[in-house]
């Protein structure tokens, strides 16, 4: 007789709801600390949850990491809702990303090799957030608030803003935090997502 | 006094005795007429009946006084950055107001940044005045009346709840951080993000300790997660929340229809017949 493994999703819809709570708490404080207008902030330490997210808590870290913006967006941005619906599949991007090429690769997210490091840098920090920045930007182009000219220069704002604050915090926080979380029974560990 | 997500309302408070679905409807409809009204005037006057409805639920400003500072920096975001990115912003008059410098400031621009801003005032009013007024039970009880799933109702009122108490975390730490003498505001604006960090780790923390206690009590209760998209999908059964903490009055239905009506007004005076004072005059 198989012995049937209980699942503790009341502690994770609970940490789901936490860190949703928690994510639009520092976009917002986190944008109106340095803004550098045009709806995009040179600050989003938000960032670095919205990719750690998926990493410790797999899906329940993933769906917080599109949905915490839609408030977080109208209050640190200054956006409307439509827009901030608009920016879904960005921050999909921004929130997948990451944990799906550390479960593909098998990367240690406790940034331990080089690999790690790397990966972390190159797609959690650099890349989602290039990816993320095009399609951010794109999405306000075609709701009308910017135009395709102008949108370099939000596209490197939104680039820049994102990057560093993944950089220096989701780094410190990955490696100071992570061993904490695994040991907590809201880790999910690969390949479960949930 | 009773706690509500984000302060203390006096328990014979007029509104303590609005029903939860009264405030559920005030929630997304409110939410709704800024989008759809360009005009500013109107924008701000919505923002200030809001306001004027959270000074007559006698709710407790001092728990909510910070947000309203948040106004000055949200109009140093969209006024500045209207006025540097004017260009973008201008539209098709191009129409030179001032110029700073080698910066033009453009009609067009600051005329959007104003409509932004009147639209911001008006929903940040309106959130506040919902969240000051309403408690988890009372938004817990609406939307089990509406059959959403036990998990996803949970989730929501527990974002609410949470997000205000993770507001007060910031601040706690804040205060801790300046009692050891690091004070944000004494630090140039450049440095300040860089200490973010001594903000971020403790709240990070927190939030994992309390998700926990969380759980265990949730548990404790009887109550069985399931994964996140199955208990979000199932239809909710009503419980005795609903029965102890929900009615539907009369005044209730009425105010429901009026705030209908008014979107009702607002998407056919502006879609259908173009009425002028929903668009903005300051083009």
């Amino acid at each position: 007789m198989s012995e049937e493994v209980v699942k503790p999703y009341s502690a994770r819809l609970s940490l789901f709801a936490a860190w949703v709570g928690l994510c639009i708490v520092v976009g917002t404080y986190g944008s109106l600390s340095l803004p550098i207008g045009g709806y995009v902030s040179g600050f989003w330490p938000a960032m670095a949850l919205q990719a750690i997210g998926g990493l410790w808590f797999g899906g329940w870290g993933f769906a917080s990491a599109f949905l915490f913006p839609l408030v977080s967006d109208v209050l640190g941005e200054a956006l409307p809702f439509y827009v901030a619906v608009a920016l879904i599949p960005a921050n999909i991007v921004q929130g997948g990303l990451t944990v799906v090429t550390f479960r593909a690769l098998k990367a240690d997210m406790r940034l331990k090799s080089a690999k790690d490091w790397a990966l972390w840098l190159v797609v959690g920090c650099v890349l989602s957030n290039a990816i993320g920045a095009w399609l951010g930007t794109t999405a306000f182009v075609l709701t009308g608030l910017i135009t395709w000219e102008a949108q370099p220069l939000f596209f490197t704002g939104w680039f820049i803003g994102n990057t560093w604050p993944a950089i220096i915090f989701g780094s410190l926080i990955l490696k100071a935090v992570t061993p904490f979380v695994q040991r907590s029974r809201l880790y999910v560990e690969a390949p479960d997502w949930w | 006094m009773q706690r509500t997500f984000l302060s203390y309302i006096p328990v014979d408070s007029i509104f303590m005795k609005v029903s939860a679905s009264t405030k559920l409807s005030f929630f997304f409809l409110f939410n709704f007429y800024p989008f759809f009204i360009s005009n500013p005037l109107l924008n701000f006057l919505s923002g200030i009946i809001a306001f004027l409805l959270t000074l007559r639920a006698r709710v407790n400003l001092r728990t909510i006084s910070k947000y309203y500072k948040l106004f000055l920096t949200l109009a140093f975001i969209i006024f500045v950055s209207s006025a540097f990115f004017g260009e973008s912003l201008a539209g098709p008059s191009r129409e030179v107001i001032v110029r700073l410098g080698p910066i033009n400031v453009y009609k067009g621009a600051m005329a959007f940044g104003l409509e932004a801003y009147s639209r911001v005032f008006a929903l940040v009013c309106g959130m506040l005045f919902w969240l000051a007024i309403t408690t988890g039970t009372e938004l817990f009880a609406a939307l089990e009346k509406l059959r959403i799933g036990y998990n996803l109702r949970i989730s929501i009122v527990m974002i609410f709840r949470y997000f205000s108490v993770f507001d007060g975390d910031y601040h706690v730490i804040r205060e801790a951080e300046k009692s050891r003498a690091l004070d944000l505001s004494t630090i140039p604006i450049y440095k300040r993000p860089l200490h973010f960090a001594y903000y971020l780790v403790p709240l990070v923390m927190l939030v994992i300790k309390r998700a926990l206690e969380t759980g265990a009590a949730m548990e404790s209760r009887a109550f069985k997660g399931t994964k996140l998209y199955k208990g979000m999908i199932s239809k909710g059964k009503e419980t005795y929340l609903t029965k102890k903490y929900y009615r539907l009055e009369r005044v209730d239905v009425l105010a429901i229809i009026s705030m209908i009506a008014i979107l009702a007004v607002i998407l056919v005076g502006r879609f259908y017949f173009g009425w002028a004072w929903f668009m903005n005059p300051f083009y």
